[in-house]
């Protein structure tokens, strides 16, 4: 770490991050520096978009990652995993965006599958899925929210999900799946998902509804094996950013029959995704954020306007000092409703109208943060900002979406407000 | 109707005692000014009965020391929450009782016997008394406005009123400019310098209480707001003051002079400006009809006022995360390095304030830009916020001081 400012020790807040959650976080920013670093244009197959290259190069991280044990930190402690608290994992999505952002979403998502048989108290399934996630295999998994016809009605809770149209139908002990879903990833045939460095995909926490009439109470979530019978997939939407960190696709569904202990919750699962999603989302853009401000730091020493490097020019230090003091609020930020999430008992849980709005505050700020100091940063590097090379237009590229999921800015404005006043559209 | 847990949500990080005086602050400024705070600034005995409700309810002697009948509660989490409050029904008034505990910090801080003894007792009792920290001068061709003063670089050789030491009295000389309370308070703390080339080694802190000879005040500033903010010129002319009621020069003058710098407080009263404009907006929009239904209804108008909320938000977040810190230094260390530029920080968050008073004005169309309705109030007194103690320009270049050496 070349700033002492950007040591961890500098950067967490210690109420919110015990010294053994320090120690994580240590392990994990050193691995970003050495293995990440290196690696970030390749993660998108550099220049030339070489997608063997890519592939690799995900696999091959992720596999080290999880051979320092990242898989099962998540994993609660009645389940023999780590059971980290909310501010701990966003910390390390934070330390791992700095390096890539893809990367620290596709590290996270091999447990989209566990949280909701945790949650909902499905001791037999989430013990199964949580050996997995303990052995020393990779895996990865996805959430299924979005449909084609508009991904944001689904995720405005003032439409009660009446908008989804991927539709379950109960027959007997088992669920039949029929509709249309986009964009979660990674997605694709099952077979893609067995290479050498990944065991396997785990499957889809997808979104659907048994009535859509019958708004809030309609909404399912199902967990959808990845080789379930009736599965298809469109070819990979070819995205600006995350090209090859989170493949996208579209996927059908047809009369896909899901037993019925594979029903895992409703509505308030799919609403706590919307917070810890968008925690999530602003803890990478802040991690991101300070990428490109240790980039800007280093370039702007090593310039010089009339002999004296840039940084120490008045006009150049104060946009400096401006960027630093939004990096390190938007992180006080996420941290600080972290530590909420975590004490549901004083401030609701994690679906509840009052923490999704904290968090959508949260992801909105950080993610406005986060592009404004890349685009300084750009201006700062001049044509050096807009090479391959020097990063930064990558880590543009890749952070759009960080904003744009779950929703997007002006979903996220007006979930935070709604937990002042009832805005329903009507 | 605005959802109760919105606005009163607890924050992070406060322990109970913290926040059984923070809710009876809360109350106290619904109770005490918000109803009145369209007069406060214009009426001075207003101000005053506001002032003495302030000592009634035991915030002047708060953080006074035991011995001389204080509460001695100190730090910088509670007096910030405080601040925020206050600042939520007028800035000014927080600022005039947050200026009169900076007037006694180093006194404190230092253990200041003399001046202790001769006026703690009055602080600490049934009176209004006020303190004025008065550091600011004029400036002139040789530079040396407020900026300079503040700007670490120049290490106090900016300051121009002179204390000499003939005997064991302290003779001050000179003029200040601008400090909060000035012309109304009743003990007044003023940086001097016994010779500017010696920069640090220098500065002398000098007490001087009212209508002392020598000391006398000009006509008040017309500012443009934080009109409950009282500030005049105030002229030093050989002005004898026991020696032992000054610090320094040398040993902790001038550590005890920089210590009243960054800005934890202001992160705070922006917050509290914040929340006010917050409040009364959002009532307003819930009210007012436009096409068809109330402003606050229509998605803009929504997404502007997530704004402010979340600017709201975060504001407060930086300020007690911060504060948090000042009153760990067993974790945090001293106030130097990491933990001033997080201080910087909360300074330049106040002009998150000015912006959100613009927009709720526009949300709020001409109405915003009429007196009754409070937010061009608090337009004006946010702005001031981002001037004061060097002003967020200079806070920005100590930030930068936390990652690389600086030197402008
Ligand atoms: C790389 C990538 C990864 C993704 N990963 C996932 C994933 O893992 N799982 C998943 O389910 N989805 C995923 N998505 C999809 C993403 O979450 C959606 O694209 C996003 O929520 C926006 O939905 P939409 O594109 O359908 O836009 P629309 O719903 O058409 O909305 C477009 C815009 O219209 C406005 N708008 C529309 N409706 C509303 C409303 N009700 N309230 C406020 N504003 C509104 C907003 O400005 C919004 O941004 C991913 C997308 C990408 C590109
Ligand atoms: C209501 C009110 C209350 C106050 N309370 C107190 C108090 O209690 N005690 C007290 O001592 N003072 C107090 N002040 C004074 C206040 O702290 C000063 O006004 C402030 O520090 C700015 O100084 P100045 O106005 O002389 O500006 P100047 O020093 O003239 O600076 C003007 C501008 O120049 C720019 N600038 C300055 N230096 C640099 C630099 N190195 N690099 C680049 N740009 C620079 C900045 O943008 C700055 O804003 C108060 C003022 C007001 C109005």
């Amino acid at each position: 770490m070349k700033y002492n400012m950007c040591r961890p020790v500098n950067k967490y807040l210690d109420t919110f991050i015990s010294d053994e959650d320090m120690a994580m976080i240590e392990t994990i920013a050193k691995f970003v520096e050495k293995e990440v670093f290196p690696k970030r244009l390749d993660l998108e197959g550099g220049w030339h978009r070489d997608e063997k290259l890519a592939e690799g190069t995900l696999d091959d991280l992720y596999a080290k990652l999880v051979a320092l044990g990242y898989q099962k930190l998540g994993v609660p402690k009645d389940y023999g995993g780590m059971g980290i608290s909310t501010a701990l994992r966003l910390a390390l999505n934070e330390e791992l965006a700095r390096g890539d952002s893809g990367l620290s979403v596709h590290a996270g998502k091999a447990h989209a599958v566990l949280g909701p048989f945790v949650a909902t108290g499905n001791v037999k399934k989430a013990r199964e899925y949580a050996d997995k996630l303990l052995s020393n295999d990779c895996y990865t998994a996805a959430l299924m929210i979005s449909e084609p016809q508009g991904s944001v009605n689904i995720e405005d809770p003032a439409q009660k999900g009446r908008t989804i149209r991927t539709k379950a139908e109960r027959r007997g002990n088992e669920y039949v799946l029929n509709g249309h879903k986009i964009w979660g990833g990674p997605a694709g045939p099952a077979e893609i998902f067995q290479r050498e460095k990944l065991k396997g995909h785990l499957g889809y926490s997808l979104v659907a509804t048994t009535d859509p009439s019958a708004g809030d109470e309609g909404i399912a979530v199902f967990h959808v094996p990845a080789d379930s019978p009736g599965l298809s997939f469109s070819n990979y939407i070819k995205t600006m950013g995350m090209c090859f960190t989170d493949r996208n696709c579209e996927m059908w569904l047809e009369n896909v029959r899901i037993p019925e202990e594979l029903r895992t919750g409703g509505v308030e699962i799919m609403r706590s995704r919307m917070t810890t999603g968008r925690l999530g989302c602003a803890a990478r853009c802040v991690g991101v954020a300070q990428a490109g401000f240790e980039i800007a730091l280093d370039f702007m020493k090593d310039r010089e306007i009339d002999g004296k490097p840039v940084r120490e020019r008045s006009l150049f230090a104060a946009q400096l000092g401006e960027i630093a003091s939004e990096i390190e609020a938007c992180r006080a930020h996420y941290l600080y409703v972290a530590s909420m999430l975590d004490n549901p008992k004083k401030y609701g849980p994690r679906w509840s109208e009052a923490m999704i709005a904290r968090a959508s505050a949260a992801r909105l700020m950080a993610g406005r943060m986060v592009l404004s100091t890349l685009k300084k940063v750009m201006e700062f590097m001049g044509a050096y900002g807009y090479s391959f090379e020097y990063q930064i237009e990558k880590y543009y590229r890749d952070i759009i979406i960080l904003q744009q999921g779950f929703g997007g800015p002006q979903r996220d404005a007006l979930d935070a407000i709604r937990s002042y006043y009832t805005f329903d559209w009507r | 109707m605005i959802k109760d847990y919105a606005l009163h949500f607890p924050p992070v990080l406060i322990t109970e005692e913290q926040q059984t005086l923070h809710k009876a602050v809360h109350d106290f400024v619904n109770r005490e000014i918000i109803p009145i705070r369209e007069r406060l600034e214009d009426e001075g005995d207003l101000q005053q009965k506001v002032r003495k409700l302030l000592v009634d309810i035991g915030l002047q002697r708060l953080s006074m020391p035991k011995e001389y009948g204080g509460e001695g509660i100190r730090g910088t989490l509670l007096n910030a929450l405080i601040c925020e409050e206050l600042s939520r029904g007028d800035v000014g008034i927080a600022v005039s009782l947050m200026c009169t505990g900076w007037a006694w910090k180093p006194a404190i801080s230092g253990n200041i016997k003399a001046v202790l003894d001769r006026f703690m007792p009055d602080f600490c009792g049934d009176k209004v008394q006020i303190g004025c920290f008065a550091m600011t001068e004029p400036g002139g061709p040789h530079g040396g406005g407020g900026c300079d003063i503040e700007n670490a670089v120049y290490r106090g050789t900016k300051l121009r009123t002179t204390a000499r030491f003939e005997g064991d009295e302290c003779v001050v000389n000179g003029s200040k400019l601008w400090a909060t309370n000035s012309g109304i308070a009743d003990l007044y703390c003023i940086a001097c310098t016994v010779d500017p080339k010696l920069g640090e080694d220098g500065i002398v802190l000098a007490y001087v209480p009212k209508k002392w000879p020598g000391l006398t005040v000009g006509p008040d500033e017309k500012k443009c707001g934080l009109k409950t903010d009282h500030n005049c010129p105030v002229y030093f002319d050989d002005l004898r003051i026991p020696g032992e009621w000054s610090i320094g020069p040398g040993g902790k003058a001038a550590e005890l002079f920089w210590a009243q710098l960054p800005g934890v407080s202001s992160g705070a009263m922006a917050t509290g400006i914040m929340q006010g404009i917050m409040e009364t907006v959002l009532e307003y929009t819930g009210q007012r009809i436009v096409a068809d239904k109330p402003i606050r209804e229509h998605g803009g108008p929504a997404e502007t006022l997530a704004d402010l909320a979340m600017e709201t938000e975060l504001a407060r977040t930086w300020y007690l995360t911060t504060a948090y810190m000042c009153d760990h230094p067993e974790i945090y260390g001293p106030k130097k390095g990491f933990l001033a530029a997080r201080m910087n920080m909360a300074r330049i968050t106040s002009e998150k304030a000015v912006r959100c008073a613009e927009k709720a004005i526009q949300l709020m169309g001409s109405y915003g830009y009429v007196r009754e309705y409070h937010v061009e109030k608090y337009w004006r007194d946010s702005l001031m916020i981002t001037l004061w103690k060097g002003g967020t320009r200079l806070s920005r270049h100590n930030v930068c001081r936390a990652y690389y050496d600086l030197e402008i």
